[in-house]
């Protein structure tokens, strides 16, 4: 470490600092921020990498990151191509990208390109290539209509017969071949046409024609998907009809947000269910159980709430890392800042009170673990800098213990998950899911690793994904 | 108002770390224990001016007259029951507010009136009365300076202004993304780091309904330039350098420490309301518990709260609401008081304040109070400066 000069130590912090906003950032309203700050905050950070490190710019790609991040780059690195040179592994790291990025933020991010006026050859290719390789013609000009058609107007790629009709004529064409586009144009005329539609699609049709809420859903139900299940149900359950979404098999972050958007009659109602399905879901992700010691500590304060945009999502965060924790470690124990009524059962919390993290992490050491892991958006205020402080004294007397700090909130303001203290790793995290990772990600952020190691990371990454 | 001296205190309450956002700094007020005999509920006046017949039974042609969003009705003793439901969670015959095409203008009568259950008042608006009709009479004797409607009719129309709580930038966000402690019942607020208000009520659930309505209240214009003055207050730093922890125990120690270090700093910054008496009078008795109106002794130079508050019979404060006079308020009040103690002679005041006439005629002037006297005297003045 003693011989990296100050070009190294630059390079690593910028490429972390970047890799923790990736990991965090959905340029969405924040507790404390504005979307617009976050946005430019964010926006600043990814056009700086670009300039400054083209390279690892495009690697970050195959980290592992977020889905808004990743779309950035894509956008950032089509918007700006070096003039007379080929980038093959750019252009191999985007297209595995894409594959990986869900239809509907795709299509956002050709409609973007558009908007930005960006029509290079390779970035007419990615589009073309993309549309082509999903082969999904009718369904995507069905639901992602603007999109597609946004996409063919830009870089006027050929369109299988009768689609071009449909995107740009619409239900002005008398009849169609394909049978889900002649339900579409019958869905404007009839209601039985429009059962046979995805059930977005049909959902516009339904208040066109006025079908009850209940009557709609009780019929689309065989079109929707896992997903759509999921996030109706609740709405479902309002209007009487039981849509039936399996718990046990939601991914974990959707579980949690689920299961904190329920009334707490509810929770207690369905306790034993909900607690396997948190097992469960948990189980999955967790691997092999480890030995460390563990302490974990939630933060479960008031600003934990979220937004309007992201209900509850710092709660959701820690009510996974719960489970999560507990699934991958064979000796943890997690703390909650004030903690739900019953200890059995922590998905009866609620964002309630002040940020005392030092008192609860005092705690927490009576243990001696050797990992304490603290997920919190680093707004302590009971008092602040206190845990910093208790950091800085512990390390003074105290045994050796990792200390990493999970964020789930990005600070536009500073460019990065807001930090808790000196010497403690902080980490973006979005999901429960992505806890392991952060873990793997501290070792970075606490300084342990030169840049040139740093590097080659990310492209270990980055070819085990195009492989 | 002549009344006693009051001093008000902290005790029973503790400070707890303040929480910063851009210009403003609030420090929560925690009460080891509740009051639980004193209940305070809000009601929406839902005007967007009212005038509060505030007469005497001498003289009822006396009006307030203010936008007031809001009035506090307190209950007590036998009628402050717990089992009762909550701080507008109660059901009430539902009445929905209809829609406003015009300004409407309320009417309230009285600043503190007894009700059938309970006692209505409007807060704030109860001190700035006081403010306002301190040494409101005008002068007991004729002098040939003071013009003539002064001799007839007192100072009417006093008018002060003040700004809405709206209107102090990062006071609606700092609300918002304050964290309310389990056990808080009330907050002292700093804008720009300079102490603006303290609100404290008797129990935490009231506090936490009440949160949000330090917005509706008021603020000294002055505080506007005090936030952009500072428009980033600094959060302290705990300084660890001279500490040799060697267990844990040290560390739970020392971070108890940092707390009581912090409350008594706080307690340092609210120096200006809590270190100093007041001339209070009294309102009204409710069972064991005291309404007061309070102003300060208009001391140039430092900070000055006019304000109401609730003692029960030891002193302690179940409820306290504290507006802070801007400087040339208390200007005005602090030439009030010494015209008074002068028995309103210009002479005698003059002499007082070691000045000349002509100079105190023109501090009058300046201080806005120029309509009490008769135009020559002024023209006079201001010709033989």
């Amino acid at each position: 470490m003693e011989s990296e000069t100050a070009a190294q130590r630059v390079f690593r912090e910028d490429v972390l600092l970047f890799i923790n906003g990736c990991f965090a950032a959905t340029g969405q309203r924040s507790f404390y921020h504005e979307a617009t700050t976050q946005r430019l905050g964010i926006e600043f950070v990814h056009e700086y990498m670009l300039h400054g490190y083209r390279r690892v710019y495009a690697l970050t790609l195959a980290a592992g990151i977020n889905h808004f991040n990743t779309a950035l780059i894509i956008r950032h690195l089509l918007a700006l191509p070096k003039i007379g040179e080929r980038h093959p592994e750019e252009n191999a790291l985007i297209t595995s990208a894409l594959r990986r990025l869900p239809p509907q933020r795709v299509y956002r991010l050709f409609r973007e390109l558009r908007r930005l006026r960006v029509n290079n050859r390779r970035t007419r290719a990615v589009i073309r290539s993309y549309v082509e390789e999903r082969g999904q013609w009718e369904f995507d000009a069905m639901k992602y209509r603007r999109g597609l058609a946004s996409a063919a107007r830009h870089t006027h790629f050929e369109l299988p017969a009768e689609l071009g009709n449909f995107l740009f004529l619409g239900k002005k064409q008398p009849r169609y071949e394909r049978p889900l586009l002649e339900a579409w144009r019958a869905a404007h005329y009839a209601q039985e046409a429009m059962y046979r539609l995805p059930f977005t699609v049909a959902e516009g049709f339904a208040a066109r024609h006025g079908v009850a809420r209940d009557v709609f859903l009780k019929r689309i139900a065989q079109q929707m998907t896992r997903a759509e299940r999921e996030r109706t149900t609740r709405s479902a359950t309002a209007a009487g009809v039981d849509l039936r979404a399996d718990a046990s098999r939601m991914p974990l972050w959707r579980l949690a947000s689920y299961v904190l958007s329920l009334p707490m009659d509810e929770r207690e109602a369905r306790g034993d269910e909900l607690d396997a399905a948190f097992v469960a879901s948990a189980a999955r992700v967790a691997g092999t159980k480890r030995s460390e010691r563990v302490a974990l500590i939630l933060d479960d304060s008031y600003s934990a709430a979220g937004t309007r945009e992201l209900r509850q999502r710092p709660l959701a965060v820690a009510l996974g890392a719960h489970y999560l924790i507990h699934e991958a470690f064979s000796d943890a124990r997690s703390h909650w800042l004030h903690g739900p009524a019953d200890d059995r059962r922590p998905f009866f919390v609620r964002p309630v009170g002040t940020t005392c993290i030092a008192d609860v992490l005092l705690r927490a050491l009576e243990d001696e673990p050797e990992l304490v892991f603290i997920v919190s958006d680093g707004w302590e205020n009971d008092p602040p800098g206190a845990t910093d402080a208790i950091l800085q004294l512990y390390q003074r007397f105290g045994r050796r213990c990792v200390f990493v700090h999970g964020n789930p909130v990005f600070d536009g303001t500073t460019y990065e998950p807001r930090r808790l203290a000196r010497g403690m790793a902080t980490v973006g995290i979005r999901q429960p899911e992505d806890l392991l990772t952060c873990l793997s990600f501290a070792r970075f952020a606490l300084g342990k690793i030169t840049a040139d190691e740093l590097e080659s990371e990310l492209e270990t990454r980055a070819s085990r994904d195009l492989r | 108002m002549s009344g006693r001296s009051l001093s008000l205190s902290l005790e029973g309450l503790q400070l707890a770390p303040a929480q910063v956002w851009g210009a403003v700094r609030l420090v929560p007020v925690l009460r080891e224990k509740p009051i639980s005999d004193l209940r305070l509920h809000r009601r929406c006046l839902g005007s967007l001016t009212s005038v509060v017949v505030a007469g005497s039974l001498e003289d009822p042609k006396v009006a307030y007259t203010s936008y007031v969003p809001h009035a506090f009705v307190v209950r007590w003793g036998d009628d402050a029951s717990s089992d009762e439901a909550l701080m507008g969670t109660a059901l009430t015959k539902g009445t929905m507010p209809e829609r406003q095409r015009f300004a409407r203008l309320g009417l309230t009568h009285r600043m503190v009136k007894r009700e059938r259950r309970g006692l209505r008042f409007l807060p704030l608006h109860l001190a700035m009365e006081g403010f306002l009709a301190y040494q409101f009479g005008g002068p007991p004797t004729i002098f040939s300076e003071y013009s003539r409607e002064v001799i007839r009719r007192g100072l009417s129309p006093r008018i002060e202004w003040a700004l809405r709580g709206r209107a102090l930038p990062d006071l609606d966000d700092a609300l918002r993304v304050f964290e309310v402690h389990p056990r808080q019942v009330g907050v002292l607020l700093f804008v720009g780091d300079v102490f603006t208000s303290a609100f404290i009520l008797p129990r935490h659930l009231e506090y936490r309904a009440l949160h949000r309505s330090l917005l509706s209240d008021f603020f000294a214009d002055t505080f506007l330039y005090h936030a952009a003055n500072h428009p980033e207050v600094p959060d302290w730093q705990i300084d660890v350098s001279d500490v040799k922890p060697s267990s844990l125990g040290d560390l739970r120690a020392f971070l108890e420490r940092t707390r009581r270090d912090w409350a008594e700093f706080h307690e340092g910054m609210a120096d200006g309301l809590f270190g100093k008496t007041h001339r209070a009078m009294e309102r009204y008795r409710l069972g064991r518990f005291t309404l007061h109106q309070f102003l300060p002794r208009f001391d140039l130079g430092t900070e000055n709260h006019i304000g109401e508050t609730i003692l029960d019979e030891q002193g302690q404060t179940a409820y306290l609401k504290t507006y802070s006079l801007s400087r040339a308020q208390t200007r005005r009040g602090f030439l009030l008081q010494q015209l008074a103690a002068a028995g309103w002679d210009l002479e005698v005041c003059a002499g007082e304040l070691s000045s000349s006439r002509d100079e105190l005629i023109l501090r009058l002037r300046n201080a806005g109070f120029g309509y009490l006297l008769k135009p020559h005297v002024l023209a006079d003045a201001t010709r033989r400066r």
